[in-house]
């Protein structure tokens, strides 16, 4: 026969050939008749549409799979499901003709004894026994004429559970929902002394319905029933490596517990896609991260000591349920949380950025400006966390999904589409409250879909029906009270977040009194609102009561039983946050001590708790200026983040950026983009895929690289940064976005590109204008750049005017003793030297000067402006004085710049002009 | 009962206690075999036999039009089969140990079956009118199909791979692109080519 080698050329060539040319082309060829035919019908096979191989391969494959037929019993075999080490599976039928139902015939494998045949039998009677809508039911059983042991089991034609949960479940709450069916299953056949003994997610199947249905309930013990005494122990146990509990490898006695622990590596499996943190195979799932409360019911349930797990599958089941039931407030309270950090963030950056010397620029860079990037970059930071914590909780979708198929089912034409959207469904929901006339139920119904709104990120929508759901409700029983309490909490928050604090702060109290009222004896309830109140107070900038509520909220946690975990570390990280701030970081440090010493009396060694209590205090000692001992802390929190809870994730994701802040604080710049990078893989792994979330983590590594003074790979990363948004289709208005141009121009700066970086700003400026209002911060900070830009270009012409008008939108905005104004005198200054006006430098520099010395500020701020006075003091010929001034400034300089920094750098230079001459 | 059953003396994907010592052989076979030992692919192809007959009931039966769920299954049982340790290129080279044995399996049935027929073996009657079983046509197709990729794989075992990871792996274009560390276009441009040799000889 030819080969294919030799006819491939042609076939080929005749291919290129239009087909009616084929012929002609073919027959002129220099070929044998054979060869020649062959090479006509693979042409006339290539051109034929179907494909007869695959056909021929399953009319095979049809006809291999049943090995043997006949009848076991009643039942006649019609084909092979599968094989596995309990024995075969063959799908089979009633051969009598009593029934037409289908079942799944389990020959076991091994021949057993008579002895284990009879405790088979009666192994068999128990099984027969569980009759549960979530447990394939064993139907009956017998023996083969050569007595291998068959059962006859409800025939289940569903998809194995992880392949389901793929396909169908990509939510956390409908992969709670299929494992709390798992759980009552379980539940059902542990009450009737039955374990399962080899929980795995092929012993679980969902049929198209959405029924869970547990598969081979005993059949492993049956096994065992069956074998020879002598060789039970050793040759047949059955079960899964991977699922096993440790007792079960090792071949100690197994209990309920041990299907506990199965159904937790199950259950982790389930959510993440991993049945262990090493677990090194591709997920067969998409991963859901787990929150610390989620690691914690998974470590429960895997715990090494049966004792130590959950005692019952219900109690595993409560614990879930009360996870899923308490999400939306949870979710809520992140939240709230959430934008503490944030407004902590920037708050802590107009007063202690100056901290990181380091930042500061070569070039002539400005203070204020490194201090408002980072500021930005630790709000992009803590948005990103909120991302991904909306992401890991999954908490809105969970309440969204259940709402849509509430109404899906209420509303018959809505589930023909699966794709009808949420929204819209909202939007038919709250027309239809109009013809609602019971007051109660409708402002019920307002603040439910309020909630939901604000969960979609309509907050106009959300806050209008929120105001008309709280207006004159007037609870009569305390679980309306409660609730409404919660739903006041969001509305507060939702306030806040819109900058009416005060209708925040009364709204937080109403939930106070209404919890006071209906719950007096509930001391948890009154945690809750005062943690509320407090954090309104602070959004409000009132950091003085919100510190004195957390501290009474403390307080009263101290002799209340039962506090809630999440609550007491959210009120004492909430606590040292505020107090970092107020720059006592010594109580900070005691808050967080206190707070870990009651995690170490309450909790096991190593609960998620201590992470968060960690977060706050390496933050404390980074707002304290030890960054040094904040790596530490934070190194020891990530360790034991990835141990107890997930390598990856949400929470993970924000400790790396954490690290990362107080990396940059310390100048270890490469570390702090790299560790900005390994947080983006982690976010990319947790399947966080946002065109946002991916343009800000490169505009963060930029930032740090900015920092290290690597300008190209800066402006690399930020170009990549717009790449990613011009390519997400992402509004050029798009507030990130447009913060992202602004570092961007500013970096352009520095590398020199005036012209470009202040077409930018200009362009920005205009756009801001629009956007937000000339009136507004980001205006205000749009012009500070600009005058930065003819600082840097020395063209006072352009830069007073813009001084002028910055400092005007400066004053509007912020308290007059506020440290940017020392800075627009700093920059006065130097047009002033621009200008040769020497007299008018002195002045705005000695007005720095004593500024700083009066408004307690940074000790770095105060030098600069010192060095900067010795530089002015200098030219009017007062050696001494600009001694006496460097003498004061050049230790603290040294201690916090490098050499290379600008000012540093411009008073050592003085200083050795100042040595030589005088 | 017409025919005394099979004792399962060797069992397959999920029994643990076999597996427990299985997985570390299959690693070194698979590494053996690497190392150019052919009696190691043997040995590896004897070692999964049982688990791809499994496979192959359950994976090619609903072919044509055959889901990816079920091929996934397949891959599944595989992977578990030669344990989560596995490198990327143990499990290539698994993989295509495994489509091999599929078409093994497949083929010896066939020719058992064609063998049956001549014989007058009548056991099989009830089953395969249940079954809907097709005509001996389908077992001759198939066998010839063996052969001539058979005879492919003597002069160009690029082709016949392909052939062997798409129709009897299961794979996709692009994991078999993957796998065998070509371009799509080129998986493409030989599949075209070898199918059609392929479907002349079964036309022949």
């Amino acid at each position: 026969m030819t080969s294919l080698a030799a006819l491939a050329p042609h076939f080929e060539r005749l291919l290129a050939l239009p087909p009616s040319a084929r012929a002609a082309s073919l027959a002129a060829l220099d070929l044998d008749a054979d060869t020649r035919a062959r090479l006509a019908r693979m042409l006339d096979a290539d051109a034929e549409a179907d494909d007869a191989l695959p056909q021929v391969i399953a009319g095979s494959a049809a006809a291999t799979p049943v090995p043997r037929s006949g009848r076991l019993g009643p039942y006649r075999l019609l084909r092979e499901l599968g094989a596995g080490g309990m024995g075969t599976v063959f799908l089979a039928e009633r051969a009598d003709g009593q029934f037409t139902r289908q079942v799944a015939i389990k020959l076991l494998r091994g021949f057993p004894t008579q002895e284990s045949s009879r405790r088979l039998r009666q192994e068999r009677q128990i099984l027969a026994g569980l009759d549960h809508p979530n447990i394939a039911h064993l139907l009956d059983g017998g023996e083969t004429d050569d007595g291998q042991p068959w059962l006859a089991i409800e025939y289940v034609d569903g998809l194995p559970l992880l392949h389901y949960v793929a396909q169908q479940a990509p939510d956390l709450r409908t992969r709670l929902a299929l494992f709390d069916a798992m759980l009552n299953a379980v539940a059902h056949a542990h009450s009737h002394l039955i374990v399962h003994r080899d929980i795995k997610p092929g012993n679980v199947l969902v049929t198209r319905d959405g029924t869970v249905k547990l598969l081979d309930f005993g059949i492993a013990r049956l096994i065992e029933a069956g074998e020879d005494s002598a060789r039970r122990d050793t040759s047949t146990r059955v079960y899964s490596r991977g699922y096993a509990s440790p007792e079960q490898q090792d071949g100690r006695a197994i209990t309920t517990a041990s299907d506990i622990y199965s159904l937790g590596v199950l259950l982790r499996e389930v959510l993440t896609g991993r049945r262990h943190a090493r677990d090194i195979a591709p997920p067969r799932v998409a991963p859901l991260a787990l929150d610390a409360e989620l690691a914690g019911i998974l470590a429960k349930a895997t715990a090494t000591l049966p004792t130590q797990r959950y005692s019952t599958a219900i109690e595993f089941a409560d614990d879930l349920a009360r996870y899923r039931e308490r999400r939306p407030v949870r979710a809520a309270r992140w939240t709230r949380r959430y934008r503490l950090r944030k407004f902590v963030a920037r708050h802590r950056m107009a007063f202690a950025a100056g901290l990181v010397a380091a930042v500061i620029l070569a070039g002539f860079v400005w203070r204020l400006q490194a201090e408002r990037d980072r500021s930005a970059l630790a709000e992009t930071v803590a948005e990103r966390a909120q991302k991904a914590a909306e992401h890991d909780a999954a908490s809105a979708r969970a309440s969204l999904d259940f709402l849509s198929a509430a109404f899906s089912a209420a509303a018959p034409e809505y589930t023909l589409s699966r794709e009808v959207s949420v929204r819209s469904l909202l939007d038919a929901a709250r027309a239809q409250l109009d013809a609602q006339a019971d007051p109660v139920v409708v402002r019920t119904m307002q603040r439910l879909l309020g909630n939901l709104y604000s969960e979609l990120g309509e907050t106009a929508i959300a806050l209008e029906l929120m105001r008309a759901g709280v207006a004159g409700a007037e609870p009569t029983n305390s679980g309306e009270a409660l609730r409404l309490a919660d739903d006041l909490d969001s509305y507060s928050s939702l306030l806040g977040a819109n900058g009416d604090n005060k209708t925040a702060l009364a709204a937080a109290q109403t939930a106070q009194h209404w919890r006071a009222r209906f719950a007096p004896g509930n001391a948890v309830e009154q945690l809750r609102s005062l943690y509320v109140v407090a954090i309104t107070h602070h959004r409000s900038g009132d950091d003085t009561a919100a510190i004195a509520r957390l501290r009474e909220a403390l307080a009263l946690a101290e002799k209340t039983a039962a506090v809630p975990e999440d609550l007491y570390t959210d009120m004492t990280s909430s606590l040292a946050e505020l107090l970092a701030t107020s720059g006592d970081g010594e109580a900070a440090l005691a808050v967080v001590a206190r707070g870990l010493r009651r995690v170490d009396a309450e909790r096991p060694a190593e609960a998620p708790e201590r992470v968060k209590l960690f977060r706050a205090k390496a933050n404390a000692l980074r707002a304290a200026g030890d960054a040094g001992a904040a790596e530490t802390v934070l190194r020891e929190a990530i360790a034991l983040q990835a141990r107890v809870v997930a390598p990856g994730g949400a929470r993970m994701m924000a400790l790396n950026n954490d690290l990362a802040l107080a990396l940059n604080d310390l100048g270890r710049y490469r570390e702090a983009a790299e560790l900005l990078r390994a947080s983006d893989r982690q976010m990319a792994a947790a399947g966080i895929v946002d065109p946002v979330e991916g343009a800000i983590s490169h505009a963060n590594i930029a930032g740090v690289l900015e920092s290290a003074g690597d300008y190209p790979a800066a402006l690399a990363e930020s170009e990549a940064a717009l790449r990613v948004f011009d390519a997400g289709g992402i509004d050029a208005d798009h507030q990130a976005r447009r913060r992202i141009e602004r570092s961007h121009a500013r970096t352009l700066a520095l590398a020199g590109q005036f012209d470009r970086a202040a077409a930018m700003f200009a362009d920005l400026r205009t756009r801001c204008a629009r956007i937000e209002g000339e009136d507004s911060g980001e205006y205000a900070m749009l012009t500070w750049q600009l005058v930065v830009l003819a600082r840097q270009k020395h063209d006072p012409a352009s830069g007073l005017p813009l001084l002028a008008e910055s400092e005007r939108r400066w004053r509007a905005l912020l308290p007059a003793e506020h440290p940017v104004l020392l800075h627009v005198r700093r920059a006065r200054a130097a047009f002033a030297i621009d200008n040769g006006d020497i007299a008018t430098a002195a002045r705005e520099l000695e007005a720095a000067v004593a500024g700083f010395e009066a408004g307690g500020a940074l000790p770095i701020d105060l030098a600069i402006a010192r060095s900067e006075l010795a530089q002015v003091r200098l030219h009017q010929h007062r050696r001494g004085d600009a001694r006496a001034l460097l003498k004061q400034t050049l230790p603290v300089l040294r201690a916090s710049l490098l050499p290379g920094e600008v000012s540093r750098a411009r008073a050592e230079s003085l200083a050795t002009r100042l040595g030589e001459t005088g | 009962m017409n025919q005394p059953l099979e004792p399962h003396g060797q069992p397959a994907a999920d029994s643990a206690a076999t597996r427990a010592a299985d997985d570390h052989d299959l690693t070194q076979l698979i590494v053996a075999w690497r190392g150019g030992d052919e009696a190691a692919r043997a040995a590896l192809v004897e070692r999964v036999y049982a688990n791809v007959r499994a496979i192959a009931a359950q994976s090619l039966r609903q072919a044509p039009g055959a889901t990816f769920s079920t091929t996934e299954v397949a891959h599944e049982a595989l992977l578990r089969l030669l344990g989560a340790d596995a490198d990327w290129q143990d499990r290539r080279h698994f993989f295509h140990v495994a489509a091999q044995a599929t078409r093994q399996v497949l083929v010896d049935a066939a020719r058992r079956r064609l063998a049956g027929k001549r014989g007058g073996g009548a056991e099989h009657v009830e089953l395969e009118a249940a079954l809907g079983v097709p005509d001996p046509q389908t077992d001759t197709n198939l066998v010839q199909l063996d052969d001539a990729l058979g005879e492919l794989l003597q002069f160009d075992a690029r082709r016949a791979q392909i052939v062997d990871l798409i129709y009897f792996g299961g794979f996709s274009r692009a994991e078999a692109a993957a796998s065998l560390e070509l371009s799509e276009a080129t998986i493409d441009h030989d599949l075209r080519l070898a199918r059609a040799w392929l479907r002349s000889a079964l036309a022949a």
